[in-house]
């Protein structure tokens, strides 16, 4: 390795660099592969309307899509339907793309910037997302639904270039190695759930779902002209993968208290768990590790009330096991950093709130909505573990840095609804914030 | 796995469905909500099948339900017009229960929810007046005494038929009028012609008393709803022209446009002026239901004028809804 004037101009202190270069460097760069790029799962409700309302639907869940969002409403529905949703979903995530976390910008090659740079990965799902079939026994006290529901969709890509650090105490510079990311993970549903009416105002709901899992991500890190220069592509320095294919099973359950004007659901969603393998290591001495991506549970709490005939009123707060995703998922990544106590992902409780008002004397009986709701950061976060090397030192800031951009948010819906005729309604939703743009047609027969 | 799953389920909905259809109605409490029975009732209604219609109607007023409107928010987005009397009135008609069907018409109008102008307003029009002159044919017939039994298992009771025509086509029966079946002749009359017979009308007394009149159940005998049929003559219908007119009229007044058209049209050159008039109402009042169009009113109203005079008619037209005098070109 060549000599660089950055580097320590003491012999001891360079060769301590050296030492520990080769000693910290591929334990470190290779652990933090696909963990450096954040990560972050949304486990949204189905249906433009559930979407107008800001998801506040577990106090509402009067149709087809109550079939996921709480079985026990389908006892509300007077009719047999089938319900058709059409979602689109541009998601961006912010990763650390280069840059100067510390020390002074050399201006030599891609060392041009202080401070941390971050890039936007754009992904990017248009489909079906939801479909179902409700099916409403004559006696009104039990019905049944089947549905096909993406759960999940994770598109990422990204190419970082790789950020420069000097240790303030030893003076090393290094750099982080540019790596490529490729992550995709698809998740969806096919369950029937039923519904039973206990008495006039309590109805319970339980569904069955067999949930379709594949992730296929791929992550590559890549030498450098130089030290300073940029990445060479076609010459990867390490390679992990994350894979799964696979079907598992997981029930929900639902309780619907009161009728018509007011009512309370609770619904509990368990978490479907996947086999997956992590693959980690340089190219050609991989280490290979078995483990399991988990779905996080859901509980929700939810209460609609209608103050006066055409103005409806919801809530919901659901309380999601974000955690869950961090065995295994996270920790099979980080388990050769030997620091997986400081990855973590926080369980998060949304709160959401919306608000619809129809017009029955205009044309097509238009139902406004609007919402909002709040979206806590559950994105992977690092805790500095602290340490006496400088690699420690650097590998702290780096993470801090890179698993520094989750923050909560807060969705602002909307949506319409149009009836015509007494069998079609449609309708249109939207979920807009800093980082997540949905919009949701849905199509309903009865 | 998945097939015992599917098993499963397949036995657990086959037994839940088995147990729905042994389950008598009555055993458990209903737990419908108010425009699931609603539903339920329109849908019984629209099967004719009147009693199930009372029962749901009944239950959805029970099961909190809204006032009746338009539009009105039933679950999720449906919205829709809640009129359960109407149906009420008209499901009680045919069930001869004519108090509880005046009653559910004086709830309709009482909620101003059927106007002139609305589809419904013919309808209701027309089964109330069938409800108010059933009401006072069955008091009639209760206030009039019982002949004395002709023999053991004589029945005690009218036979159940007839009880809408409306008493002013009684007092002035047409000369090949025949008797009401439903009402008793008072003692001592002689069996005659059914077209000599007079029939009594007392006033209509208090709608207490009216209540026990009309608490009278006839099943089986309930007469149909209008039903989509072209308004032609109908060979398969037995013709008798001593009491075509009568029949007809009967029909005609429990809303069976469509019966009541065919049997008038049986007729044929020689149906009698009241005939025509009745043919012609029968005609406007299904282009009025979306069964014909200008064309089928401009027949009617050259019914009425071969009809003759419209003065004759004016103990008729009381009974007439507006709407089809309206169309016929007659001061309602």
């Amino acid at each position: 390795m060549r000599r660089h004037p950055y580097l320590p101009q003491y012999p001891s202190a360079w060769a301590v660099f050296i030492a520990a270069l080769i000693v910290v460097a591929p334990r470190t760069c290779l652990a933090q592969t696909s963990l450096q790029i954040p990560l972050q799962f949304d486990f949204l409700n189905p249906g433009a309307k559930s979407l107008a309302v800001g998801g506040a639907f577990a106090g509402l869940a009067d149709d087809a899509t109550a079939t996921f969002a709480n079985p026990a409403g389908l006892t509300q529905l007077g009719a047999s339907e089938v319900s058709v949703e059409f979602r689109g979903s541009w998601v961006t995530t912010q990763f650390l793309q280069t840059g100067r976390l510390s020390g002074t910008v050399t201006n030599i090659g891609d060392d041009t910037i202080a401070g941390p740079v971050f890039g936007d990965s754009s992904g990017s799902h248009v489909g079906v997302g939801f479909v179902a079939g409700v099916y409403t026994h004559p006696s009104h006290r039990w019905v049944i639904a089947g549905y096909r529901h993406e759960l999940a969709r994770v598109d990422q890509r990204f190419l970082a270039n790789g950020v420069f650090q000097t240790d303030g105490p030893t003076g090393v510079t290094q750099r982080d190695l540019p790596q490529e990311g490729d992550r995709q993970v698809s998740i969806t549903g096919y369950g029937v759930s039923g519904s039973y009416r206990i008495s006039p105002l309590l109805a319970v709901g339980a569904g069955f779902a067999a949930y379709t899992f594949d992730m296929n991500s791929v992550f590559r890190r890549f030498d450098t002209v130089g030290f300073f220069g940029p990445p060479i592509l076609t010459s990867a320095q390490a390679y992990g993968t994350q894979t799964g294919d696979n079907v598992s099973w997981a029930p929900t359950l639902g309780v619907m208290i009161g009728r018509d004007r007011s009512r309370l659901g609770v619904v509990y969603r368990q978490g479907a768990s996947f086999d997956m393998s992590t693959q980690t290591g340089p190219v050609d001495a991989p280490q290979v590790q078995a483990g399991t991506f988990r779905v996080p549970h859901t509980l929700a709490f939810g209460a609609s009330f209608r103050p006066r005939p055409l103005l409806t009123l919801s809530a919901e707060v659901t309380r999601i096991w974000y955690s869950r995703l961090r065995e295994d998922f996270v920790t099979a990544q980080a388990a050769p950093t030997g620091r997986l106590d400081s990855f973590t992902i926080d369980d998060g409780t949304e709160i959401h709130g919306g608000v619809q008002y129809a017009v029955p004397r205009w044309r097509g009986l238009p139902r406004f909505r609007g919402g909002a709701w709040f979206d806590p950061d559950h994105s992977v976060h690092y805790t500095p573990a602290g340490g006496n090397t400088f690699g420690d030192r650097l590998f702290d800031e780096r993470l801090t840095t890179a698993l520094s951009t989750g923050k909560n948010q807060v969705h602002g819906t909307g949506g319409i609804g149009l009836t015509f005729g007494a069998h079609l309604e449609v309708n249109a939703g939207f979920d807009l914030s800093s980082t997540l743009r949905i919009f949701s047609t849905s199509v309903i027969i009865r | 796995m998945i097939d015992e799953m599917l098993a499963l389920l397949l036995s657990a909905l086959m037994a839940s469905q088995s147990a729905a259809q042994t389950q008598a109605p009555g055993r458990r409490p209903d737990t419908r909500t108010w425009y699931q029975a609603y539903a339920d009732g329109k849908r019984a209604f629209d099967q004719k099948n009147w009693q199930a219609a009372v029962d749901s109607l009944e239950a959805s007023k029970r099961a909190g339900a809204p006032k009746p409107g338009r539009k009105i928010p039933f679950y999720g987005d449906v919205y829709d017009d809640f009129l359960p009397d109407y149906y009420l009135g008209m499901a009680y008609v045919n069930l001869k229960q004519y108090a509880q069907a005046e009653r559910a018409f004086a709830a309709v109008r009482a909620s101003g929810v059927i106007g002139p102008r609305d589809r419904e307003y013919a309808q209701l029009e027309t089964q109330a007046t069938v409800a108010r002159n059933g009401l006072q044919t069955q008091e009639v017939a209760q206030n009039t005494p019982a002949p004395p039994a002709t023999g053991a298992g004589a029945p005690a009771a009218a036979p159940p038929t007839a009880a809408v025509v409306p008493p002013a086509v009684q007092q002035q029966p047409p000369a090949n009028a025949a008797v009401l079946p439903g009402a008793q002749r008072p003692p001592g009359t002689t069996d005659l012609p059914p077209a000599q017979v007079p029939v009594q009308v007392s006033p209509r007394p208090p709608a207490a008393a009216g209540n026990t009149a009309a608490n009278i159940k006839r099943p089986g005998t309930a007469a149909q709803v209008p039903r989509p049929s072209p308004a032609v003559a109908d060979p398969s219908i037995p013709f008798d022209p001593a009491t075509n007119e009568r029949e007809a009229i009967r029909l005609y007044l429990s809303g069976q446009y469509a019966d009541a058209s065919n049997r008038l049209a049986r007729a044929g050159a020689g149906a009698t002026p009241r005939e025509l008039f009745y043919l012609a109402c029968s005609r406007t009042a299904l282009a009025i239901l979306g069964q014909g169009g200008t064309p089928a009113i401009d027949e009617a109203k050259s019914l009425v004028a071969r009809a003759g005079s419209p003065d004759q008619f004016a103990a008729d037209r009381r009974y007439i809804s507006p709407r089809v005098l309206q169309m016929l070109g007659l001061n309602p």
